[in-house]
This record gives structure tokens, C-alpha cells and sequence, in this order.
């Protein structure tokens, strides 16, 4: 079967005034198609600028990535990914509900308001569908996103950090909503910081630092004889010193 | 050609920036119109019993078209490069990368929102003037060429609109856009035309003003409007379409290559 994503040694560099970052270097991974993968790192391990270039938002540099064998950035593999980014938007003008159908539309869905509903639902969100996103506190924010990046049903997930700034409780319902997604066959890549998340959600974990694979197998594999999914992280991540 | 779904994101990108301007119509509207009632009152009313008539029209009559034109092509400008900024800011704009919608129809579609958004600017205008006409000389204004003012009004608007799609992108700050606009855009307006007819200028002047693709935009509407004109009307048509298809690269170019990061 085609895998939902096959990267494969990629480099993604970041042009600055009189240097260049590489932010991502030499990187292969494949994903299969139903997995709920965790992709964890420190800070500045490379985590979005990978699943930036994934949705073609900054250009990389070398190496190819394909999204079930689409090349990243063509109509095909842009219609089969959604995503949450790491930082918040917030629309100036608009409401919940107009950003869910403005979005819908860009993906060639008209009349979405059924799928639209569904989500703000299950997101609980429905009593915001028609508030302004710039008055929704920042865990509102994070729902919609989530709900933005549903609307036209992806393949694929990416979550770059979903569960920052979302109180426990809705954290529960985010994660129970996560996992009925991918048990009705969405591909799902999340990154986060709460590493018991990822222990618990996924079975895949790829740990990557200063741009580079440390890492990658069944997540039980990873934490082998140690106490938990944290302290197998930390192990593999001391060796090599803080990012630059 | 693009297909249904291709149509369908290109006219959610269109609503959205029709409805943005909507939205803060006090600002994107109404204050245009203001402005260009100030000019009619200061310079239509109080000047027109000293400048003699221009082309043969009163001289509130000659500016009529002009206040028209400015407006228009001035908001068309700001639509597109504000939108841009703004979205920038909030980091919303990332969404037309992510899509599956192509740079033309993304292009196409903020250069229409810039046109709409001119287009009812120039119409508020043109009534506003049309009443002042009749207030003051007991009749209304004839409009001379009725197509032909939607005809170069959208040329126009779409020069300008392609023009600030490009500032929006180059821009990293609303002061970039500010001093675009007022050190390039309004001389080039203001030097285009608006208030006097070309003739009166120094033959070395008119030269220069040949240069102006401005001239060619308010010749055109002013024609349209009062029927005569400093420009021929063709010559007018050629060049505004000349430079559509110039700032229209330079939109397209600013869409398929310029950066959608949030700052
Ligand atoms: N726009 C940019 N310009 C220059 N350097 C950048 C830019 N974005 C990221 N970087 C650098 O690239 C590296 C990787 O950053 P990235 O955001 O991908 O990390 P991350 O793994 O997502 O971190 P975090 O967990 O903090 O979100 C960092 O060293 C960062 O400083
Ligand atoms: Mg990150």
C-alpha cells in the first residue's frame, strides 16, 4: 500500500542575513496510511519547519516528501492534508462559522454547513459559531483550528501542538475526538510536549533533534527498559546538548 | 480552464474580500465618500467661479470625473494591500498557501474584491457630484459614455488592485504601504489630471505627463463622463489595458513567489 507519507532525506535551510540555518537536515521517515504518529523533539528540533514544508508553506531545500505518492505541494497532496499550526491565527473580521465556510470553499465544498456543525460539536464550539475568532480565548482558538483543518475531511492530520493553551478537560475531549479520527482511518501526525500524551496515544514515535532523526519505532520499543516515554526522551536528547 | 472546485475556491476567496471591506464600510466606504465631498465642496464650489471652464465644462463639472477616478483607484489600491497586511499580521494569509487553489485565481480574486470596492466608491462619488451639480447649476450631469466609464473605471481599479496585491506582499509594515501610497500612488494621481485640464500645463510638462499612466486612466473616465477629453479615448483604452497586463504579472508574480509568513 501507498504510504500516507514518505519523506526522504530532507533538508530544509532557513536564509538569513549573512548565515544559513538548517533547520532540518539528511531526514527520512515513512508513515503509513491509519497511523497516529507522534513526532517529539525540544524546542527547536525542526518540528514545524518539517510539517511546513510538508503543506508547502516554506520551500525545502533537498530531498522529496510525498503524500500518498503526491508530491508535496501539488493540488493532490494539498487536498489530502489538513493542519493545525503551532501558532495561533486569529481572523480580524470574521466569525467562527464564516472562516469554517470560507475555508470549506477553498477546498471546493460548497453548501459544508452539516460537516461545519458537526465539528464545532464535537469541538464544542457550537455556542461560538458566530462570535468573532478575534474574541475567542486562546484555547477557543485551538478548537477552531482544529475544526478549520477538518472541515474538507483530510487523510491526513497534522497537529503541531493541538493540546497547547486547551484546559484538561477538553483536552480529554480532543484526544477522544483524535482517536475516533484515526480509528476511522485518518492518518494522524502530532507533535506536543506532553510526552505522556504521545505514550498514550500512539503507537509510532519518531524522537528528532538539531533537525535530525534520533529516533523512530514502535513507542514501547522507545521507552525499552525505561520508567516512560519521558525519561527514554530525555536520554536520548541529554546526549546531544541544547539546540542552537 | 479551472475546474468546479477550482470555481468554487476562487469564489469563497472573492466573498471573503468583498465581505471584508463590507464589513468596516465605515472606513472602506464611507470615508472615501467624505473625502471626496471636501474636495467637491473646497475646490468644486469655491474655485469654480474663478478657474475658468475647462474643456468647456464648469470647473465643478470637470472635477467630477476625476474625484471619481481618484477615489476609486486609491481604495482599489488599499484593498488589496491592506488585506494582505492585515492577514499577514493575523497569519491567516498562510491559508491560500496551504489550499488547492491556484496563484491565478487567487490573484483574480483580490483584484475583483479591488474593483467592486472601487467601483461603489466612484458610483458614491458620482452621485455625490452629480447632487452638487444640480444644487448649484439647476441641472444634472449628463454621462456622456455610460460603458465606457464602467469600462475604464474597472481597468483602472484592476492597475491599482494588481499594484497593491505587490505592495502588500513587498510590505513589511503598514508605514511600507503608507509611504508608497503617498510618495508614488497620489503624485501620480494628483499630477494625472484630477484638478486641471493638460493643456494649461508647459509643453515640457505635458511630455512628462505622456509618462503618467494616470492620465490615461482619468482621461478615459473624464471622457466617458463629459464626453471630451485632454486624451483620445482609444489611446486612453490602449495603454490602461497595456498596463493591466504589466501590474497583473507583477500581482501574479507577487502571489505564486512572495512570502505568506506571518510576522
Ligand atoms: N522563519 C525562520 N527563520 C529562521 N530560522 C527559523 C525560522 N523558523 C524556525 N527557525 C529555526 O529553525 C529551527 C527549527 O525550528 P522549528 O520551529 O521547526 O522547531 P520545533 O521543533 O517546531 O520547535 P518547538 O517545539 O519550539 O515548536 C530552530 O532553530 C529555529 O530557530
Ligand atoms: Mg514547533
Amino acid at each position: 500500500m501507498t504510504p500516507a507519507l514518505h519523506i526522504q532525506d530532507l533538508r530544509i535551510e532557513y536564509r538569513l542575513k549573512d548565515d544559513v540555518k538548517v533547520a532540518v537536515e539528511r531526514l527520512s521517515l515513512t508513515i503509513e496510511h491509519g497511523e497516529l504518529f507522534a513526532l517529539l523533539g525540544p524546542n527547536g528540533a525542526g518540528k514545524t519547519s518539517m510539517i511546513s514544508a510538508m503543506v508547502s508553506l516554506i520551500p525545502f531545500q533537498g530531498g522529496e516528501i510525498k503524500i500518498f505518492d503526491h508530491p508535496a505541494g501539488t493540488v493532490a497532496a494539498k487536498k489530502c492534508i489538513g493542519l493545525v499550526p503551532q501558532e495561533l491565527v486569529s481572523y480580524g473580521f470574521f466569525t467562527v462559522n464564516e472562516i469554517l465556510q470560507f475555508v470549506s470553499g477553498y477546498y471546493g465544498i460548497l453548501n459544508n454547513q452539516k460537516r461545519i456543525d458537526y465539528l464545532l460539536e464535537r469541538l464544542q464550539l457550537q455556542s461560538q459559531k458566530n462570535k468573532l475568532v478575534s474574541q475567542l480565548s486562546g484555547g477557543m482558538k485551538r478548537r477552531m483550528l482544529i475544526a478549520k483543518a477538518l472541515v474538507h475531511s483530510p487523510k491526513i492530520l497534522l497537529l503541531d501542538e493541538p493540546s497547547a493553551g486547551v484546559d484538561v478537560e477538553l483536552r480529554t475531549i480532543l484526544w477522544d475526538f483524535v482517536k475516533e479520527l484515526n480509528a476511522s482511518g485518518m492518518t494522524i501526525i502530532l507533535t506536543t510536549h506532553y510526552l505522556e500524551e504521545a505514550q498514550r496515544l500512539c503507537k509510532r514515535t519518531a524522537i528528532m533533534d538539531h533537525g535530525k532523526l534520533l529516533a523512530m519505532d514502535y513507542t514501547d520499543k522507545i521507552i525499552a527498559d525505561e520508567k516512560n516515554l519521558e525519561e527514554a526522551f530525555l536520554k536520548l536528547v541529554k546526549k546531544r546538548g541544547p539546540n542552537a | 480552464m479551472p475546474n468546479l472546485e477550482e470555481w468554487i475556491g476562487f469564489q469563497s476567496v472573492l466573498k471573503k474580500e468583498i465581505l471584508r471591506f463590507w464589513k468596516v464600510k465605515s472606513q472602506t466606504v464611507f470615508s472615501p465618500m467624505i473625502n471626496a465631498a471636501l474636495y467637491l465642496v473646497v475646490f468644486g464650489l469655491s474655485l469654480s467661479n474663478v478657474v475658468p471652464p475647462q474643456n468647456g465644462f464648469s470647473y465643478t463639472e470637470f472635477l467630477i470625473p476625476g474625484l471619481a477616478a481618484m477615489a476609486a483607484l486609491n481604495n482599489a489600491l488599499q484593498n488589496s494591500a491592506s488585506s494582505i497586511m492585515i492577514s499577514k499580521f493575523h497569519g491567516d494569509l498562510q491559508d491560500l498557501r496551504i489550499v488547492p487553489l491556484s496563484h491565478n485565481l487567487i490573484a483574480l480574486a483580490y483584484v475583483i474584491a479591488c474593483i467592486v470596492r472601487g467601483v461603489i466608491v466612484a458610483a458614491a462619488v458620482l452621485f455625490l457630484g452629480e447632487l452638487v451639480v444640480f444644487l448649484k447649476e439647476g441641472h444634472w450631469m449628463a454621462i456622456a459614455h455610460p460603458q465606457g466609464f464602467i469600462l475604464f473605471l474597472c481597468l483602472g481599479c484592476a492597475i491599482f488592485g494588481n499594484l497593491g496585491i505587490w505592495i502588500g506582499f513587498i510590505s513589511r509594515t503598514f508605514d511600507h504601504i503608507a509611504a508608497f501610497t503617498n510618495f508614488i500612488i497620489l503624485p501620480l494621481i494628483y499630477l494625472g489630471g484630477v484638478f486641471f485640464s493638460l493643456k494649461i500645463l508647459h509643453p515640457t510638462w505635458q511630455t512628462v505627463a505622456t509618462f503618467n499612466p494616470l492620465v490615461y486612466i482619468i482621461n478615459g473616465i473624464r471622457w466617458s463622463l463629459l464626453g471630451a477629453s485632454d486624451v483620445s479615448a482609444p489611446l486612453c483604452a490602449l495603454v490602461s489595458v497595456l498596463f493591466v497586463a504589466i501590474t497583473g504579472a507583477l500581482a501574479w508574480y507577487s502571489v505564486k513567489y512572495g512570502s505568506y509568513q506571518r510576522f
